[in-house]
């Protein structure tokens, strides 16, 4: 892309795209403009929407369309999309949880709300103090500084929220914040990118004096702990790592690696409530 | 006494560690309301009620940070005094001010 002739304009065909996977379309979104960004606008977009109805009410409620700069003409209607919402961001921008979320302040626990608003702060607080420790990975040096992207989604009693952003990503991060754990999980061969992500968690829950910063990545991790049935995905570079509310009590953990990178951090929180209709 | 509630003499919505990562910050609220009072000797009453809540790196920043600012951890409890229907809230609080460190 950032090859082509100056001012060349950039098609974006999504003729054939059926479905979309809050996730994986978050950062497809945090991409396009991370590539707007870095052109500086030069290059003109263009885009042939889907033929699929639902997608395209997506685009419209997200307002992607004025992004794009071409309307998809389609109405948000269907119940599975007028509950998307989306926002995005630079550094920590606290008042953006309305944006996101205060569509279900009389569904969510206090308790719930709070602990949300903590989680999703302290991912952009993390976004905004470690942005410039390391060039993202992906071979091109135009980085997104301190921005980060956020979906909500309410979907089958469940709320769902997204958070990403395109930095260095944790696992790459935890050799500078945190040498000692680093060099220990070298030694044992530990060392990847799932392994990083859970005991980079690991090690800011169970941090107490020694060090003043980093104990966010716990809050992010835990606030899905009491609530069972709720969980937490950390993707970050390579791997993820899965905290979740047993029903019959308890946390259970997951992790995996993938072939691939997404050169960035995500944070899925999906909590299971029960949303009152609209009368 | 010198009284400020979070909410409404700040932000409904605190959040971040520096100043460089948004107007709310912990070392915002520390700068405009902490330091000053602590400067002259004066007792502070701080109201945490109200707020969507507080992330670790905020509340850190704004009381610990004192502590690492060069007021001693001591005189910080006692001069800055906090209200809030969760007494956890407070107790986390005073967790960080004793667990600072002054910068050397």
């Amino acid at each position: 892309m950032f090859n082509t002739p100056s001012s060349a304009p950039i098609h974006l065909d999504f003729s054939r795209v059926k479905r979309l996977n809050a996730e994986g379309f978050l950062l497809v979104v945090a991409e396009l403009q991370r590539c707007v960004s870095a052109t500086y606008g030069r290059h003109p977009l263009t885009c042939t929407h889907s033929v699929n109805d639902k997608v395209c009410q997506v685009f419209e409620q997200i307002e992607l369309g004025k992004f794009l700069g071409t309307s998809t003409g389609a109405t948000p209607a269907d119940d599975d999309v007028v509950h998307w919402r989306f926002v995005q961001g630079r550094r920590v921008e606290g008042e953006k949880y309305e944006a996101v979320l205060s569509d279900f302040n009389d569904e969510l626990p206090e308790s719930m709300q709070e602990s949300l608003f903590i989680g999703i702060t302290e991912a952009m607080t993390n976004v905004a103090n470690h942005a410039d420790e390391l060039p993202r990975a992906d071979g091109f040096s135009f980085t997104c500084l301190e921005k980060w992207w956020m979906f909500s989604q309410y979907r089958d009693g469940r709320l769902t929220v997204t958070f990403c952003d395109l930095g260095a990503g944790i696992p790459r991060t935890l050799p500078i914040k945190r040498p000692a754990l680093a060099k220990l999980m070298r030694r044992l061969g530990w060392y990847d990118d799932a392994n990083a992500i859970r005991h980079s968690i690991k090690d800011s829950i169970s941090r107490t004096q020694e060090d003043h910063r980093g104990k966010g990545l716990g809050q992010i991790a835990r606030l899905v702990d009491s609530t069972p049935g709720a969980f937490v995905n950390i993707l970050s570079n390579a791997g993820v790592y899965g905290r979740s509310a047993q029903i019959s009590g308890g946390v259970g953990h997951k992790r995996r690696n993938y072939r691939d990178s997404i050169f960035g951090t995500m944070i899925v929180w999906s909590i299971p409530i029960q949303k009152q209709e609209e009368s | 006494m010198n009284h400020v509630k979070v909410a409404t003499d700040f932000s409904r919505y605190p959040a971040g560690r520096f100043l460089k990562d948004g107007p709310f910050s912990g070392e915002a609220f520390r700068n405009k309301f902490l330091e000053p009072k602590l400067l002259a000797g004066e007792v502070i009453l701080v109201d945490l009620d109200g707020t969507r809540g507080y992330g670790s790196s905020f509340l850190e920043e704004a009381f610990g940070g004192l502590v690492r600012h060069g007021y001693d951890a001591d005189r910080v409890l006692r001069l800055v005094q906090l209200q809030s229907k969760r007494e956890s809230l407070q107790q986390e609080i005073r967790g960080y001010i004793r667990d600072a460190t002054r910068d050397s």
